[in-house]
């Protein structure tokens, strides 16, 4: 079997993909003020502290917007694929982008809908997905 | 704010405008350069500065390739910049009011790399050379999704919040193309849109089609700056800069913050209007960037109307047997057709058209008694605009 693929990675977003290898969201924070920042930096944009830690987060969050590539443009029996642009809870415009899991993809999805993290498959690499809270 | 020279653009070039030029992107920077100096009638040997678009998009061609190419004797300014290419036009512009230069070129060299499309990957001499930058690496972590336009989602944040339809998107993209017939530069010269043909185009990234997303060319611009003072001795018309301006602001990475937020556009055209002195009742044409038809309502809702007003603004100035806009009744908007149907230089087509309108050599598209243009340029991090006039103060 072909290896997995690899993202391409710097020195602040490989806490990230590593994350994904356990199958948590991993996501840059302050150590000094605890804002999350994501995309990672390497310094803090509110106090500028270079002090940067990695963590898990909930991933839940709500639709902030989203993108549809039209099952049209996919090839035969293919299905719409829809891009989420995730605001999660823990933070105003903490924005994570991962698509809708399979089983969600459709267009019911709306502008501020609840939503958990699930784990999905990038040719053979564990990638973060979002489907409609079920709770 | 303090102007300490008055300065004016003194002449503008072209490359061929084509989807498949038959040249290559060297070739077309070299031909900008060439014509725009040619117009200004400056000597080549005065030419002592340079500079171009030359960073985080597809390949552009360095300074030095052009210095070289046109064996340009002595350059005492050389500069680089992000799009969009009025921000290569504003640098040059500081540049001479600065003194640190007399003449200065700038260009744009765009080009339809194997990465815009299947069909341009199919042909060997379009292969990019390993350039583009994302230095945030932002992109990367988008990588495994499926859609991946940050604009899209800008667009559908926009119909959410304050009910635009596809029509007003549609306005954009039906007056750019209805503007391209008289320009014969443009690449969609010849080729109508109606607004029937908008609304049943197939979506590419849902809700953005093809036709809201601005044509991929080989192409190439140029402009040439110096002072009034020594544009007086030149034998084209000259035109003025009364304003000019960069704007950035935080939380604007369009692949990471849809937040649907013109305030950075907003800034910059209150910057222009404090500058030149001027409100929209003193301007005469606006070329407005339009990259994305979004991006021409963010900046219609900095200069012409409040945040969200922008629907309302389209539906008053659209006129659909002719389909064309005229903005508060009275202004058009890109004449010459814009990105989405001259071709795709980065806005530079939008300052050289305000030249050339404002020189009174538009011809058939020619906006009669245009004295003052407002250009408005480009899309987040970076903005550029300019208020150019056709008269020194």
């Amino acid at each position: 079997m072909a290896d997995p693929w690899k993202p391409t990675a710097n020195h602040d977003t490989k806490h990230y993909w590593a994350g994904c290898e356990r199958r948590e969201l991993v996501l840059a924070r302050c150590e000094e003020c605890r804002q999350w920042i994501h995309p990672p930096r390497g310094v803090c944009p509110r106090c500028w502290s270079d002090r940067i830690a990695h963590e898990a987060i909930s991933g839940r969050g709500r639709v902030y917007s989203f993108v549809v590539l039209p099952a049209a443009r996919q090839g035969p029996d293919a299905q719409d694929k829809v891009t989420v642009w995730a605001e999660l809870e823990e933070q105003e415009r903490l924005i994570v982008v991962a698509d809708l899991a399979p089983s969600e993809r459709g267009f019911e999805i709306m502008i501020g809908d609840r939503l958990e993290l699930t784990w999905g498959e990038h040719r053979g690499a564990a990638v973060p997905n979002f489907r409609k809270e079920t709770r | 704010m303090t102007r300490p020279r008055d300065i004016a653009v003194v002449g503008i070039g072209y490359s061929k405008l084509a989807r498949d030029s038959g040249q290559s992107v060297g070739h077309l920077a070299l031909t900008a350069a060439r014509e725009a100096i040619r117009d200004s009638g400056v000597d080549p040997k005065a030419i002592d500065g340079i500079n171009a678009v030359y960073s985080t998009d597809l390949a552009g061609v360095w300074p030095g390739y052009v210095i070289d190419g046109l064996r340009l004797p002595e350059m005492a300014w050389v500069g680089t910049c992000t799009p969009p290419s009025s921000n290569a036009i504003i640098d040059a512009i500081n540049a001479v009011a600065s003194g640190a230069c007399n003449y200065a070129l700038s260009y744009h060299a765009k080009y339809r790399w194997d990465v815009t499309s299947r069909d341009a990957r199919s042909d060997p001499l379009r292969r990019s050379p390993a350039m583009t930058l994302d230095p945030t690496f932002s992109k990367t972590l988008t990588e495994p999704c499926a859609a991946t336009n940050g604009l899209a989602t800008v667009i559908r944040r926009h119909m959410h919040d304050y009910g635009a339809r596809r029509e007003h998107f549609g306005m954009i993209a039906v007056n750019n193309r209805t503007n391209a017939q008289l320009n014969p530069r443009a690449v969609f010269h010849g080729q109508r849109l109606t607004m029937d043909d908008y609304m049943s185009a197939p979506p590419i990234f849902e809700p953005f089609t093809m036709l809201d997303m601005d044509v991929p060319i080989d192409g190439a611009m140029a402009t040439v700056i110096t002072t009034a003072e020594r544009a007086a001795d030149l034998p084209n018309p000259a035109v003025f800069a009364e304003a000019w301006g960069h704007m950035a602001m935080p939380d604007s990475d369009m692949s990471f913050q849809p937040f649907d937020t013109p305030a950075a556009q907003r800034r910059l055209v209150e910057r222009l209007w404090a500058q030149s002195g001027c409100t929209p009742a003193d301007i005469d044409l606006t070329n407005i960037y339009d990259g994305y038809t979004i991006l021409t309502l963010m900046w219609l809702e900095a200069a012409f109307c409040g945040r969200g007003e922008s629907p309302g603004l389209l539906d008053d100035a659209w006129d659909s047997e002719a389909g064309v806009l005229r903005l508060l009744g009275r202004i058009p908007m890109s004449p010459h057709g814009g990105n989405l149907s001259e071709g795709r230089v980065q806005g530079m087509g939008h300052v050289l058209e305000a030249v050339t309108q404002l020189r009174t050599k538009a011809g058939s598209r020619q906006v009669v008694g245009a004295k003052r243009a407002l250009v408005l340029n480009g899309t987040n991090p970076v903005l550029g605009g300019l208020i150019l006039s056709g008269e020194q103060r």
